[in-house]
């Protein structure tokens, strides 16, 4: 996207001419556009050096969006083209926008194309129309971005950079963010039972068959070699239901007998065989100290129902049954282990087949790596070591607190100003240091002395006289009393709505392109790069320009709008002052240090 | 052991049946009850929160993210009406608490809902925002997820300068946490990232909240009830003791801006409004801004007053803690000192007993109970000792 756009267009000599269809390609130097019908002669491939500036036409539902590339602005001539839609105009725009804008700057200094080119964003298409749509939506961000971006004054990236949120916008951070398993046991499945017609309904959705693959790999196993080979998926649930229906009945006669005529339902109805290896395997890992006799009941060997009676009594079973019951407290644990252990994949859950085999290939790959992880067993040592001393005769293991430190103050402002005094010293030459010194004594006499003479007479020259005081005071108290007054007694009006609407939609855009200047300004000091120096130029260029036309409106308003107007640009004129001076002084300060190096190159 | 149980009764069975409670109810001359004296409770209770005075570096820039959990356990109604009112409401408070306290720091909110977490409003210093934001999202359903919400903290809490002190305060309902990952993981990146994790329950305690806990230095506490709850809650308030490995020591830049004439009339940069008069100007670049602390939108300068800062410094040098003295009449040096010197109550209860009372030490007035808990947790500063200056 950043290298060409590929557009269709029309290409027109004027407005009014129906134009000629044909495709527009541009690239970042060039553009070509080829019309449909390969007689015609309307074929252009023209470089963008030889393009000045680019207008538009405003947006409206009936007009045709244009594009008019022009050439020379004495001689005139240009190339305008129409595009079908407006999306396709704005991306072609920004495109054109983006081109001249390189060129008029490789024009001013070669060097910094290279830094320009750093910062070239690859946009995907999404950010594009993006963009194109908050620029639509948003007029005033329009005019910002016609009046800095096409202009010149600050490249896509910057203007973009500060707007990082509006971009943002709807993509939000908890798209990427995942959800582990329920806790719920929706793998439990319970029917829905239907007394007259004596059917039984299982609701299997998605998220349920992942925790059901996750939580008995021998159903995933099974899902894998049968499916689709020897039965269809929906043959496959239907068998996996009955021998959860089975379960749920407790009836393990009738489960061993089913179980027996068929081999697949077998599978459902038996116990799981890959569970148990791997149970046996973990529990073999588990360091010494913890006790694990509550988990024996977990590996299929030892008492299932890990040794808790029902009732008081032990329920006797048949043991050729024996390995068609199961328990809940074995898929509680089960069920949790695999909440525990996080969520291994993260495929959309839509297709089974999909889910069975990320969820197998997310296992081989846990295996291998656990084969290959020569630190399992010194993590295992490690942990163990760290195991063998009872928690509650540990020492609290909290992190240290910081001490205090204060430094005395005065050593940062002499500091400061010892810079500040060697760079006066550098520019005021000649100037002599006085060295004074008292002693102890003699300063002590001398303020004794002021002491008992102030005492005696008096303050003879008082620091305000009472009649200057007086007059100030009352001027000021008229003074805002009057502008208060002139605001009127309307808290909801403010000063601007009493402007003509032209003055305020002057005065707000004017505002609104300085915040704008000034916050890319300031940012970029201080200055480190090359980059930024020449960003800080052109801004302030900017800045300059915007700087006789306030001065414009104060005088073009009425005179009974006059004053307010001017109180409301004096702030705006601060503030373009005060980063007029800090760019002055850090010019100053780089010719100082850099000697006579030109262009303040660093 | 039947001998602790005491013939079967449990503890609060006991209160009754052995320590006859309700004899220390009173009437008064008109038949009113009289209020149970809690003083010596509360007494007791702020003696013990007060800690030592070594001078340790305290976190006074603080940008802290509340975690509300929203999962199903929220909507559980041991906490009347219910955990997830409490908190807010509780929050409330504990934001404006936190901003009269710090106010050079800056609190965000974030929701856990449905095993996912959300982040309700981005790190700001203006507490009516946050309430509101929060008082319109309280909505509980599903499952909650500690590992999502310690990585969304994360996030955002990486891009914050490193003169901040980073911090999360969890309020967790839920018994159990359902992660898409290794929490273990997520718990070492926070320790590397140096965020400070505190959590408080509100049902028992879990083991993985004390180990994230423990591992990043913060601190765990499960409320037994409401006013626990808010007690717990307020203790977060105060700047936290800063851990060593984690403190830099920086110089910070900041502005002082002075106050704007009356009859200026300019168009403030965060309401795009021409406003009259008030307001602060930014120091170097001219901008105006309406209240304070705040940064500039201009130039990004963080612009507060002398009394924010001043506010800030005395968490480093608290008061040192009161002596605990008893009035007695007969001595002829303390016969002055029969009003408390703060709030000029009488120190003797009628009867003319002597009663508890506390004294500083460096200045040596006599202070009542309720002065000494105000003086040191509000005030900061020992009327006695500034009287003197």
């Amino acid at each position: 996207m950043s290298g060409e756009v590929l557009k269709r267009a029309r290409y027109k000599t004027s407005v009014k001419d129906s134009g000629v269809a044909g495709v527009l390609k541009m690239t970042e130097d060039k553009f070509v556009f080829m019309p449909n019908d390969p007689t015609s002669s309307a074929r252009f491939d023209v470089e963008f050096r030889f393009i000045k500036g680019h207008k538009f036409s405003k947006g409206g539902s009936n007009k045709p969006a244009l594009l008019n590339l022009t050439q020379d602005s004495e001689k005139g001539g240009g190339y305008i083209f129409e595009f079908e839609n407006y999306p396709d105009r704005e991306v072609c725009r920004e495109f054109v926008g983006r081109a001249l804008a390189k060129f008029s700057e490789a024009s001013k200094a070669g060097s910094e194309q290279s830094a320009v080119k750093l910062f070239d964003e690859q946009l995907s298409t999404i950010e594009m129309e993006r963009r194109i749509k908050l620029l639509r939506e948003d007029s005033e961000l329009q005019k910002l971005h016609k009046q800095f971006v096409l202009s010149g004054v600050l490249t896509e990236a910057e203007f973009w950079a500060t707007r990082k949120k509006l971009l943002d916008g709807n993509t939000s951070r908890t798209s990427k963010q995942r959800v582990g398993f329920k806790s719920a046991m929706i793998s439990d499945l319970k029917p829905l039972t239907d007394g007259r017609t004596n059917r039984v309904t299982f609701n299997l959705t998605p998220e349920i068959i992942h925790q059901i693959f996750a939580e008995k790999p021998a159903v995933h196993q099974a899902f894998l070699n049968f499916v689709p080979n020897k039965m269809t998926e929906k043959d496959f649930w239907n068998k996996y239901c009955r021998a959860e229906y089975l379960h749920c009945t407790r009836n393990t006669v009738a489960a061993a007998a089913e179980a027996a005529e068929d081999e697949e339902l077998a599978v459902f109805l038996k116990h799981d065989d890959i569970l148990a290896n791997e149970a046996r395997r973990k529990i073999r890992r588990v360091d010494p100290t913890l006790d694990m006799e509550a988990d024996q009941g977990d590996d299929y060997m030892h008492l299932p129902d890990h040794g808790i009676f029902r009732d008081g009594s032990k329920e006797i079973i048949d043991p050729q049954y024996e390995q068609y019951r199961r328990t809940l407290s074995q898929d509680l644990n089960r069920h949790a282990a695999v909440v525990l252990e996080g969520r291994p994949i993260d495929v959309e859950l839509e297709d089974t087949r999909t889910v069975a085999e990320a969820l197998a290939k997310s296992k081989r790959v846990e295996a291998a790596n656990e084969k290959s992880d020569g630190s399992v067993t010194r993590e295992r040592l490690e942990r163990i070591s760290r195991m063998t001393e009872i928690e509650d005769l540990q020492a609290p293991r909290d992190l240290p607190f910081a001490a205090l430190c204060i430094k005395d103050p005065r050593d940062y402002f002499d500091s400061q100003q010892a810079n500040a005094l060697k760079t006066l010293g550098d520019t005021l030459a000649g100037s002599k240091q006085i060295k004074c010194s008292l002693s102890t004594q003699e300063a002590y006499g001398s303020l004794r002395g002021f002491i008992s003479e102030i005492k005696s007479v008096g303050l003879s020259d008082p620091i305000v006289k009472p009649d200057i005081a007086l007059k100030v005071l009352n001027g000021l108290t008229q003074n805002i009393s009057s502008t208060k007054f002139h605001l009127g007694k309307n808290p909801q009006e403010s000063v601007l709505d009493r402007l003509p609407i032209i003055t305020k939609e002057e005065l707000l855009h004017h505002w609104t392109s300085i915040q704008e200047l000034l916050r890319h300004f300031w940012s970029s000091y201080p200055i480190t790069t090359t980059y930024l120096y020449t960003k800080a130029s052109r801004l302030k260029d900017a800045m300059s320009q915007i700087y006789p036309k306030l001065q414009e409106i104060k005088e073009s308003v009425q005179s009974d709008f006059r004053h307010q107007v001017s109180l409301l640009v004096q702030p705006m004129l601060q503030a373009l002052d005060a980063a007029f001076a800090h760019y002055d002084a850090d010019q100053q300060k780089r010719s100082a240090r850099s000697g006579e190096r030109p262009n303040g190159f660093v | 052991e039947d001998e602790d149980e005491g013939n079967g009764l449990d503890a609060w069975e006991r209160a009754y049946a052995d320590e006859r409670s309700w004899e220390s109810l009173q009437e008064d001359e008109s038949g009113l009850l009289r209020p149970i004296d809690n003083k010596t409770i509360y007494h007791a209770q702020y003696r013990r929160r007060i800690r030592t005075t070594a001078r340790i570096q305290k976190g006074l820039i603080r940008y802290l993210y509340i975690v509300v959990d929203l999962s199903r356990a929220a909507s559980e109604m041991d906490f009347k009406p219910s955990r997830m009112a409490v908190v807010a409401k509780h929050i409330e408070a504990f934001i404006r608490e936190f901003f009269d306290q710090n106010p050079l720091s800056q609190i965000g909110l974030v929701t856990i809902k449905d095993g996912l977490a959300q982040c309700l409003t981005d790190l700001g210093g203006s507490p009516d925002s946050h309430v509101k934001a929060l008082m319109g999202k309280l909505e509980c359903s599903g499952d909650s997820s500690l590992q999502n919400a310690l990585d969304l903290v994360h996030g955002y809490l990486n891009q914050i300068p490193s003169y901040g002190h980073r911090e999360v305060l969890i309020l967790y309902s839920a018994l159990s946490t359902c992660d898409p990952g290794d929490i273990m993981e997520t718990i070492q990146e926070c320790k590397k990232s140096k965020i400070r994790c505190s959590v408080i329950g509100l049902s028992a305690e879990i083991f993985i909240c004390r180990h994230l806990c423990q591992e990043t230095g913060g601190s765990y506490s499960v409320a037994l009830d409401e006013s626990h709850f808010k007690e717990l809650l307020l203790e977060h308030a105060p700047p936290p003791p800063a851990i060593a490995e984690f403190a830099i020591a920086n110089l910070i830049k900041m502005g002082f801006p002075q106050r704007a004439a009356e009859g200026v009339i300019s168009i403030c940069s965060c309401h795009k409004e021409a406003k009259v008069g008030g307001g602060y100007t930014c120091p170097r670049c001219k901008a105006r801004v309406c209240e304070l602390p705040t940064e500039c939108r201009i130039c990004g300068l963080t612009l507060v007053s002398s009394p924010h800062l001043a506010r800030s410094y005395h968490h480093l040098f608290p008061i040192p803690p009161f002596d605990e003295v008893s009035l007695s009449l007969n001595n002829p040096h303390q016969r002055s000192s029969r009003a408390c010197f703060g709030c000029q109550e009488s120190l003797l209860i009628p009867g003319n007993k002597p009663t508890l009372c506390v004294a500083c030490p460096k200045c040596k007035q006599h202070f009542c109970l309720d002065c000494d808990i105000y003086i040191h947790e509000s005030l900061h500063n020992c009327p006695g000792c500034e009287s003197f200056r």
